[in-house]
């Protein structure tokens, strides 16, 4: 009876490990683009590969296409910020 | 008493009306009239009084809405003269607001008849595709992805309402294969998709801003995404290869074949040729379906062998350009086509389809990547002649790619081969081609 107790919890308490890389579980292209079409502007998202610091390896993002833009701004205003 | 002379004065008409006594005139708010506007609207846009046209339209409008109701579909009839009217007219701050209003339209139909409310997408994708052509437009860019996008939101709302494999999905599906065709073909024209930003002050559009490759990478695989589940929905039903799912892999490879691909076009064409073989398809059939090479994409996507043989028609290929906006692009349907302006010339061109590498056609202007070549390029008639035609249909050729002719699934040379290129309308003269 124990060894069976604690087959269950152990069962109940497993979660299945995703199957394949990481990339599958990000929107496909043409998801995306379905969901960017019957959205607001502020709501759309845009993915693409990027290489995270310190590794070659470049993985599929998907982030807001406002975040993209904000974040593109900003980096742009220090940028400016530091030549000058 | 004078109030009274007036109020009598008035409200005799009216009185009359009540009792049924005949009136020299009728109501201007008779529902026929609306149908009597849009006839006489349409003389004027064949006499090319656009201008005229534009009013009676916009009073037919007005009267369908004062007898149906300001939701009610049958405004639409109306309400496309008239886009098409201002569209004529390059009046585009005034047509993009009609289609916004024919898109709110739509959308409160969608809510009462999901197949009314499919019939006015189809209506309203046609007019974006109308606008998207003119190559005076300098918004065309955005009437395409507007187009795009309603084909998606098309698409979302059968997928709701009818399941995400039901065979109602395959033509929006392929509508959004052909605008990730001619948005390729506007990459060819311009090097960079830019921002995109409406004619109005207080409303700003964003598009996407994309370097050529990876805007090409992109519209390459959502078109193969969604030809691959074409063929997912058309063979659903059943377990083995039908006519349909057979035909959706010739697509499959011939969106590959425009992408340079060659050898996954080639395993795909043997597939497609194999399949059909095996659900019964004889071989002269076959050889028929595979001797004629199609300029691609094709704009229709047949799902069944007898309708691709009779589009198959004998004599030359016809090829009808569409716009100079997207170069090598056939007229997706007649509905589409531009009957506002002077008829564009033509001409007759002979060929060697061969399979070989890709080659320079034309030696000063650039190397163009064709998956099978052209070779012997011969213009055996021009309308109107012109030399410098001459060298533009060749040039235009060149944009060209055809479904190479296969015999046993490997393709083979075909010699004296002919099209007929009837170029787009607002074709003008090459002045600055990028390189």
């Amino acid at each position: 009876m124990m060894p069976l107790l604690i087959l269950l919890g152990w069962q109940a308490c497993a979660v299945s490990p995703p199957k394949g890389d990481s990339g599958q579980f990000t929107p496909t292209d043409a998801e995306v683009e379905q969901y960017n079409a019957r959205v607001a502007p502020e709501d759309r998202i845009v993915c693409r590969q990027e290489k995270p610091v310190g590794t070659y390896i470049a993985k599929r993002v998907c982030r807001l296409q406002v975040d993209v833009d904000a974040t593109s701004s900003l980096h742009r205003q220090q940028l400016r910020r530091v030549l000058n | 008493m004078l109030r009274l002379l007036i109020f009598m004065a008035l409200s005799c008409p009216a009185l009359a009306q009540e009792t049924g006594s005949a009136l020299p005139y009728s109501s201007v708010y008779e529902q026929r009239r609306s149908e009597q506007l849009i006839a006489r609207g349409l003389l004027h846009m064949e006499a090319k009084d656009f201008r005229a046209a534009e009013k009676t339209f916009l009073d037919a409008v007005q009267i369908a809405k004062v007898n149906y109701g300001l939701r009610a579909p049958q405004q639409r009839a109306a309400l496309e003269h008239l886009i098409e009217a201002l569209l004529a007219q390059q009046k585009w701050q005034l047509a993009g607001d009609q289609l916004s209003y024919f898109e709110w339209l739509n959308d409160e139909i969608y809510l009462r008849d999901f197949y009314d409310y499919l019939r006015g997408t189809k209506q309203l994708s046609e007019l974006l595709y109308r606008a998207s052509a003119d190559a005076d437009n300098s918004n065309s860019t955005r009437y395409l992805i507007l187009a795009k996008n309603l084909s998606w939101r098309a698409i979302s709302a059968i997928e709701a309402t009818l399941g995400e494999t039901d065979p109602e999905l395959v033509p929006w599906l392929y509508d959004v294969v052909l605008a990730h065709y001619y948005q390729v073909s506007l990459i060819k024209r311009r090097s960079l998709l830019n921002k995109v930003t409406a004619q109005g002050d207080s409303t700003a559009y964003h598009g996407w801003t994309l370097a050529k490759s990876e805007s090409l990478r992109i519209s390459y695989r959502i078109g193969r995404d969604l030809l691959r589940r074409i063929q997912l929905i058309l063979s659903t039903s059943e377990d083995s290869p039908t006519e349909a799912s057979a035909l959706a892999v010739l697509y499959q490879a011939d969106w590959e074949l425009l992408f340079g691909h060659e050898t996954a076009a080639m395993t795909l064409y043997g597939e497609a040729s194999r399949q059909l073989s095996a659900i019964g398809v004889p071989t002269d059939r076959l050889d028929l379906l595979f001797g004629r090479p199609r300029v691609l994409p094709e704009p229709v996507l047949y799902t069944s062998v007898s309708e691709l043989e009779a589009a198959l028609a004998e004599g030359p290929i016809q090829f009808r350009a569409w716009t100079p906006n997207y170069p090598g692009a056939q007229l997706p349907s007649a509905q589409v086509a531009r009957a506002d302006g002077p008829q564009p010339g033509s001409a007759l061109v002979e060929f060697t389809l061969l399979p070989t590498p890709p080659i320079a056609l034309m030696d000063n202007r650039r190397i163009i990547k064709l998956g099978f070549g052209l070779r012997n390029v011969d213009v055996l008639e021009l309308t109107p002649q012109d030399s410098a035609l001459d060298d533009e249909v060749r040039y235009q050729m060149s944009l060209l790619q055809l479904r190479p002719p296969l015999k046993n699934g490997m393709p083979v040379e075909m010699d004296r081969l002919q099209l007929r290129y009837h170029f787009a309308p607002q074709q003008a003269l090459p002045t600055n081609r990028e390189s």
